[in-house]
């Protein structure tokens, strides 16, 4: 009976042991897209924890990247939305819009600072878990409501578009003018 | 009376130490996120075939810590289309379709990175007094599970799908832009870097 324990410990040691780098899908979900990417983003968030007591204090920084990009989608582009003047060697090109998405975020945090003293332990991964799940809490809010991030974005988006299509035309002898969908219209509707 | 005395100096001893106990590890305080700051924007012509989202169990032996987490991850295949040889010179345009870019990240959605459980090999101590995973031992844990995404998206095919999607996008965008057919060639169909991941 006595040999039952070590034995049972061994195994699970040994099945331990096997497992070496073992990443199961739970769940998956591919999208076929035609996007043209014009500009990516990453912003910056600092999280800060600060406890304290009277046998010692928890006092610390940590930042990390969360990522986005701005495209158009090309599916939506029709042969009309491109006007030559096989005359005059210029071509109109009605763009679609450019939309701006989150893509992630950095899986480490940095640490900024840290000053832990006196009975409060060091922060282990489920601490640091916890800052960056309060950080993304609040980047996403952020994204939705602060129309600054979104804006510099799609205005950079935009400004490559321009470039990469007047370039492509100038290399065919044409002379392009590059104008944008629906956010065109949206345009105008603002200043009128 | 003598039994009184000792079940009331247990008692003490029992409270005392609740109450250090309570007063040294646990503390009021508070958790503030600063205001997102923009970092870096960065401009590319990319054509982007597929995007992706995977949750993940992840198992792995770093350094004789035995790690358990679960990961959502997002992802995405594109093309630098900027720099792309282009020959345009016959009746035919000839494209060659560049090599994939593979991108995988910690989704922004809530909970994508769960640390579940960890474990040290070494430490015999470990069954009685179970201690965590230092925080670099999960950040390659959390890396070798890009790794092995990226690798399954070779070996599924799925990168030879973004290829042909790719080429036949590609292929209709140019022919919009040129007015002349567009062929699009793929020197290599299973991915560029197919064989690095076997």
């Amino acid at each position: 009976m006595k040999i039952i324990y070590p034995l049972f410990a061994l195994s699970i040691v040994l099945m331990s042991s096997c497992a070496k780098n073992n990443t199961n899908e739970l769940y998956q979900e591919l999208k076929s897209v035609d996007k043209m990417v014009l500009a990516k983003m990453s912003i910056t968030k600092t999280v800060t924890m600060n406890k304290e007591n009277p046998f010692g204090r928890r006092k610390a920084g940590y930042s990390y990247d969360t990522y986005a990009r701005a495209f158009i989608d090309l599916s939506t582009l029709q042969a009309e939305d491109l006007v030559f003047n096989d005359q005059n060697q210029t071509v109109q090109v009605f763009l679609p819009p450019v939309e701006a998405e989150l893509m992630g975020r950095d899986t480490d945090m940095h640490e900024v600072y840290t000053n832990i003293t006196g009975t409060r332990y060091q922060l282990d991964e489920k601490d640091l878990t916890k800052l960056k799940e309060e950080g993304n809490e609040s980047m996403r809010t952020e994204w939705e409501e602060n129309p600054m991030f979104k804006a510099h974005l799609i205005e950079s988006a935009k400004r490559k578009a321009r470039k990469y299509f007047e370039n492509i035309f100038e290399a065919n002898g044409y002379v392009a003018s590059i104008e944008f969908k629906n956010s065109e219209k949206r345009d105008n509707e603002k200043h009128n | 009376m003598k039994n009184i005395i000792k079940i009331a100096i247990v008692a003490i001893i029992v409270v005392t130490g609740f109450l250090i106990y309570t007063f040294a590890f646990s503390s009021k305080g508070s958790i503030s996120v600063s205001k997102g700051n923009i970092n870096k924007i960065e401009t590319m012509v990319e054509l982007c075939a597929i995007d992706f989202y995977n949750e993940v169990a992840v198992v792995d032996t770093v350094d004789n810590w035995v790690c358990f987490g679960k990961q959502k991850q997002r992802g995405s295949i594109s093309f630098d289309i900027e720099n792309i040889e282009t020959d345009i010179t016959g009746d035919t345009v000839k494209i060659i379709l560049p090599t994939e870019i593979i991108e995988v990240m910690e989704s922004t959605d809530k909970e994508s990175w769960v640390s579940v459980d960890s474990k040290d090999l070494d430490c015999i101590a470990e069954r009685l007094s179970p201690s965590r995973a230092p925080k670099e031992v999960w950040s390659k844990v959390k890396q070798n599970a890009f790794k092995n995404s990226k690798k399954k998206l070779y070996q599924n095919g799925v990168v030879e799908r973004a290829r042909i999607e790719a080429s036949q996008s590609l292929q209709d965008l140019m022919e919009k832009v040129y007015r002349k057919p567009v062929k699009v060639i793929d020197p290599t169909p299973k991915g560029a870097h197919y064989n690095d991941f076997q």
